[in-house]
């Protein structure tokens, strides 16, 4: 790096540092008022609901921002542990709790108590993330996450009761997958940094993946990533 | 749960509040609070906690990787506590130094009050049943960690997979070499695992055969680039295999990756100077005395090696630039006084570097005194003349221009059966080179030059880029016997002429310092011998 790249590398480095305390600061106190927030006329629980859902955004943002410089200027360290998939799964929905309190929203796990699986769990959180605050967002009443062992990976799915996708976000996604695109549509980046997140979890030979469908059991739409 | 008895430490007042409220919420209240890495080093050395909440950032003082390695190392913690370090950072450099501190748990800013309660629930779970364990890994008693082991696996424990990396290392440690490599075969059926592949190598070096151990840390790099443990015996490997070019290679990745760790960049240091790399002796030296600032590690070891690194890189350099790197290498000696006041053998170490440097400008008065004060402490205690200190002599003795002495300096250190390999490389790297940095870089690269031409059989152009080295490094021996050996060539194809002779036994007569270990011993007493047979009758 010459010196112009180190300032601006220590500045992005340190600002990131910055944003993710403040961050920190909002979502606890989102958090800490969300029993207030129950009892709260409608219109104003809605307010409240919504600068929470924007601030999950921001963060998601922020951290698909970093990283991808990450991987681009410094060999983003990967971590690669084995994790309790339920305790996993369990946490990134405690995460963003409050997002599905206020709307009233059912959330379900279904994921063996045993299940164990090699990844990232930073990275393949900001996934789930993802999915979680996406389906916060569109669905009506009820999200489903399910974990399994497929193919000799992990395979998780989230479901909701919306209106499913947009055909056109998933053919823009379909599009985009294959290697010949070298066009970019502001939509849908969420998806493709998901799935480039995905890809880098290889073993033997076999590398992970995302994709988007309308097939949720509750007949809205889903989310899967597939992990080696 | 709520008996914990619990350290937060952060240096914001703001989050330190808000972790003591998350912990009081769950009725955890036996909570005690401090802002820097020594409030933890304090607090740790008078109570015994179970949890440790660390943020990384800890003011201008230690870390929290440091503060995690130190409270350790001194035995401040239970072998059952648990220490989370939190950290707002994702720098590569500090998540690598983090997890090679190896906390319970790492958790990134931003989380919410019901993540950190869940991680604290599952950790204080997990360990309730391997508590026995942890403690008889912390006694180093083997036998039990495997019979504990075995027990929680034949139970289903589902933490069964954690029992197997450490029965894996336990048979390692008890030498039972076979075990250790079923194991690992076992956890790895359906994919690798970097920990066992590392394992795995471990074992071939102790089973003797080194050569397949490196091979194996090269495929487990090929699969997990960030996989530091892979890198350091790599190096080390290397070097007992004799190849310290590489090994200082995957030293240098290693340092790139994860540039905290003081002790590697120390490694880094001492393998650059065996190699006659000053460029990188001389980062890595002040990288490591920069980490030695807030560090329980740090010793006048640090200072020194920065001084001689400096004072080494501007032998015969009088430029601007040169004098001020001998100006730092002054500032950092006397740093050094003022926090290391009363060793005497450090402050021998001290005046010698001193009385190099000075010669170097000049100073010859100055020197004198120097050295005189230096020769009587050691007559007053003769023990105080190491093999370090008699490199060190040498290199006076040479800057004063008594090279008649410090050969025989040296010769006490490369003669002598107790001297480490490491350091019989490192007077070498003197002996060949005794000029600083940039004549060695200048050097370098006419020699590059001069092999390029030799590659594309352009003998006479390759002949002068040689020489033109030989005038910034005049005993370097590679270079003289790239000479020697463009000299033949040449002689090969054109008439023998006694320019090109003399050429060779010029050549031959600046490296005569070439003793039986030296690296290129073999390729000079090959020369040599040919030389001498050809031509040393004419």
């Amino acid at each position: 790096m010459n010196s112009k790249e180190i300032k601006f590398h220590n500045v992005m480095a340190s600002t990131v540092k910055d944003m993710n305390t403040s961050l920190a600061m909002l979502l606890q106190s989102f958090e800490a008022n969300g029993a207030l927030a129950l009892r709260m006329s409608d219109e104003h629980k809605q307010s409240f609901s919504n600068m929470h859902y924007e601030v999950a955004r921001l963060q998601n943002n922020l951290f698909h921002l970093h990283t991808l410089y990450r991987i681009e200027y410094e060999r983003l360290p990967l971590v690669h542990d084995e994790h309790f998939v339920s305790e996993f799964l369990e946490e990134q929905m405690l995460s963003v709790q409050g997002l599905f309190v206020l709307g009233d929203v059912k959330v379900n796990i279904n994921c063996p108590a045993d299940l164990t699986a090699y990844f990232d769990s930073e990275l393949v959180s900001s996934i789930i993330i993802t999915a979680l605050v996406n389906a916060s967002r569109y669905t009506k009443d009820v999200v489903t996450i399910n974990a399994l062992t497929q193919d000799d990976g992990l395979l998780i799915q989230v479901d909701d009761n919306s209106q499913g996708f947009p055909q056109s976000i998933l053919e823009r996604f379909n599009q985009e997958l294959k290697p010949e695109s070298d066009q970019i549509n502001e939509q849908g980046l969420g998806w493709l940094y998901c799935n480039e997140i995905a890809k880098s979890h290889h073993n033997r030979g076999r590398d992970g993946f995302v994709s988007l469908s309308n097939e949720s059991i509750h007949k809205g739409s889903r989310f899967e990533v597939w992990l080696p | 749960m709520r008996g914990l008895k619990v350290l937060v430490a952060d240096d914001f007042e703001n989050s330190r509040q808000s972790i003591r409220k998350i912990l009081l919420s769950v009725g955890i209240d036996n909570i005690h609070l401090t802002a820097t890495g020594k409030g933890v080093l304090d607090e740790c050395k008078s109570k015994k906690f179970d949890l440790i909440l660390c943020d990384y950032n800890l003011g201008h003082g230690k870390n929290g990787q440091q503060v995690l390695e130190e409270v350790r190392d001194l035995g401040y913690l239970k072998s059952t506590a648990l220490f989370i370090i939190i950290s707002a950072e994702t720098s590569r450099d500090v998540v690598m130094g983090i997890m090679e501190a190896g906390p319970d748990d790492y958790l990134t800013k931003p989380f919410t009050q019901s993540v950190l309660v869940k991680r604290i629930e599952r950790l204080v779970l997990q360990n309730g049943e391997l508590s026995k364990v942890k403690i008889a890994q912390a006694e180093k008693n083997y036998p039990v960690v495997l019979t504990l082991c075995n027990q929680l696996i034949k139970d289903g424990s589902r933490y069964s997979a954690w029992c197997r990396r450490r029965m894996a290392e336990a048979f390692f440690e008890v030498k039972q070499y076979s075990k250790t490599k079923s194991l690992c075969k076992l956890v790895q059926s359906k994919r690798d695992l970097d920990w066992a592949m590392v394992l795995e190598a471990r074992v071939m070096r102790e089973e003797a055969s080194l050569s397949d151990a490196i091979s194996h840390l090269n495929q487990v790099i090929a699969q997990f680039p960030n996989c530091i443990k892979a890198f350091d015996l790599l190096a080390q490997y290397l070097e007992e295999e004799g190849d310290s070019e590489q090994a200082q290679d995957f030293l240098e990745s290693a340092v790139e990756l994860s540039p905290r760790v003081m002790s590697r960049q120390q490694s880094l240091v001492n393998l650059s100077l065996a190699n006659g790399n000053l460029d990188v002796a001389l980062k890595s030296s002040q990288h490591a005395l920069k980490l030695s600032a807030n560090s329980l590690y740090a010793s006048a070891d640090q200072f020194l090696q920065a001084a001689q690194v400096l004072s080494e890189s501007v032998i015969g350099d009088t430029s601007p630039e040169g004098r001020k790197k001998a100006q730092e290498a002054f500032t950092i000696l006397n740093q050094m006084t003022k926090k290391y006041p009363d060793d005497t053998s450090t402050h021998l170490n001290k005046i010698l570097i001193e009385s190099q440097l000075l010669s170097g400008q000049g100073k010859t008065n100055q020197a004198n005194l120097a050295f005189k004060e230096a020769q009587s402490i050691i007559e007053d205690q003769k023990e105080l003349l190491t093999p370090e200190i008699a490199l060190e002599m040498g290199k006076v003795l040479y800057a004063r221009g008594q090279h008649e002495s410090a050969t025989q300096m040296f010769n006490q250190i490369l003669h002598n059966d107790n001297v480490d390999d490491q350091l019989i490389a490192k007077t070498y790297a003197f002996l060949d080179e005794p000029v600083g940095l940039s004549a060695r870089l200048k050097a370098k690269q006419d020699n590059l030059v001069g092999l390029s031409f030799y590659e594309s059989q352009r003998y006479e152009d390759a002949i002068e880029a040689f020489k033109k080295a030989q005038k910034s490094s005049p005993i370097h021996p590679g270079l003289n016997m790239n000479l020697v050996q463009t000299a033949l060539k040449l002689m090969e194809t054109t008439e023998q002429k006694q320019e090109l002779v003399n050429l060779c036994l010029d050549s031959l007569d600046r490296i005569k310092h070439i003793t039986s270990k030296h690296k290129q011993y073999k390729r000079y007493r090959s020369l040599k011998s040919y030389v001498t047979r050809h031509f040393q009758s004419h």
